[in-house]
């Protein structure tokens, strides 16, 4: 029986403002409470000796660990603190984001730009081989005097070769392939 | 809840079921997360997760669950959780669980238990064995199946699970898998 696809109610979720903010909500809970217990079996320190570091019951140390995530930002890197970790916060734009979806520009995972691949030659100390160069550039690598063997596209994701009678690199094809 | 009133929902002989489409709670690389289907294409799961959703449970609420925002929260922390299992393979850390009977097992938050069973898509269910974690008094999480299917979700409010309950989550474990045989 192959998967069907049907829009999960996950993904429902996220394609909604509330939703997402929800979803968001959440994951940061289900994540806290993987920190908190990975940092505590790290640490190898007992419940009553968080416990006493941060001054405050077992019991209150055990409702943290076995708790449902959503604890304080500052009780979170207390207990994290207490088992030798310091929290890191960070954010990451969510690919459904709120601002791209009502942007009405371009979209903000909008890829441009080039991939060429030149191979030249390299002297090594086994003789002379051929060996790929890559260059990132904006522009098209024929638009600024650039050489090239292999371009890529990223805005659209074709591949051209310099001389369409050759085919480009084994190597490289196969990437292109598994993409 | 699950209503657990007793009804005959066996076909009759020579009466097609049509092809369902099950709700999909979540996929990732390890399963797909589904609400089970009855023969009379009643889900109990998906029944109670849109009340979750809306904040509309009914009276018989689960403790902890009266308020309807509470309703929402854990409606999306439901989805979060079976997000991380259909990736991972294994339910987020801190989530109880338990192996019931006849391959029917339960996820665990609060009073609120939410029962499963694992398939290959093929119409059969076999049982999985695992080891017992005697320190935590619970089976080891077994490699389940590519399908996970939600049984019935209730409250649990005495410490064995009421045998009406079991009926009715292996009653309708055999009528989802009945779907995938037609």
């Amino acid at each position: 029986m192959t998967r069907t696809r049907r829009i999960a109610l996950v993904d429902e979720a996220a394609s909604t403002d509330v939703g997402t903010t929800h979803m968001a909500a959440a994951r940061a809970s289900v994540q806290a409470i993987s920190l908190l217990v990975r940092a505590h079996e790290e640490s190898g320190k007992r419940q009553n000796e968080i416990a006493e570091l941060l001054g405050i019951s077992e019991g209150r140390v055990s409702q943290i660990l076995n708790g449902d995530g959503n604890v304080r930002i500052a009780t979170l890197a207390r207990v994290l603190a207490a088992t030798g970790f310091d929290l890191v916060l960070g954010a990451t734009p969510s690919v459904q984001g709120v601002l791209a979806k009502n942007d009405p520009g371009p979209q903000i995972t909008q890829r441009r730009g080039y991939v060429a691949v030149e191979m030249a030659a390299c002297v090594t100390g086994s003789g002379v081989t051929q060996e790929p160069v890559i260059h990132l550039t904006a522009s098209h690598p024929r638009d600024v005097g650039q050489s090239y063997d292999v371009v890529f596209d990223l805005s659209t994701g074709l591949v051209e070769s310099s001389d369409e009678a050759n085919d480009p690199p084994p190597t490289w094809q196969r990437v292109l392939d598994e993409e | 809840m699950t209503d657990v009133t007793p009804v005959d929902r066996t076909p009759p002989d020579g009466l097609e079921l049509p092809k369902v489409e099950r709700v999909l709670v979540a996929s990732g690389k390890q399963h797909d997360v589904e609400c089970a289907v009855r023969t009379d294409l009643s889900s109990p799961v998906s029944t109670f997760l849109s009340d979750l959703r809306e904040g509309s449970l009914d009276d018989d609420a689960p403790a902890g669950l009266e308020d309807a925002d509470e309703q929402v929260s854990f409606y999306y922390w439901f989805l979060a959780a079976a997000q991380h299992l259909a990736e991972t393979g294994e339910l987020p850390d801190r989530v109880g669980y338990n192996a019931l009977r006849s391959g029917v097992w339960e996820i665990k938050r609060w009073n609120v238990r939410v029962t499963f069973f694992d398939t290959d898509g093929s119409g059969s269910q076999t049982p999985k064995k695992t080891e017992i974690d005697i320190l935590r008094k619970r089976p080891e999480w077994p490699w389940f199946d590519e399908y996970l299917r939600l049984t019935t979700a209730f409250e649990k409010t005495s410490q064995k699970t009421p045998e009406e309950q079991l009926r009715l989550a292996e009653a309708v474990m055999r009528e989802d898998l009945a779907h995938d045989t037609h």
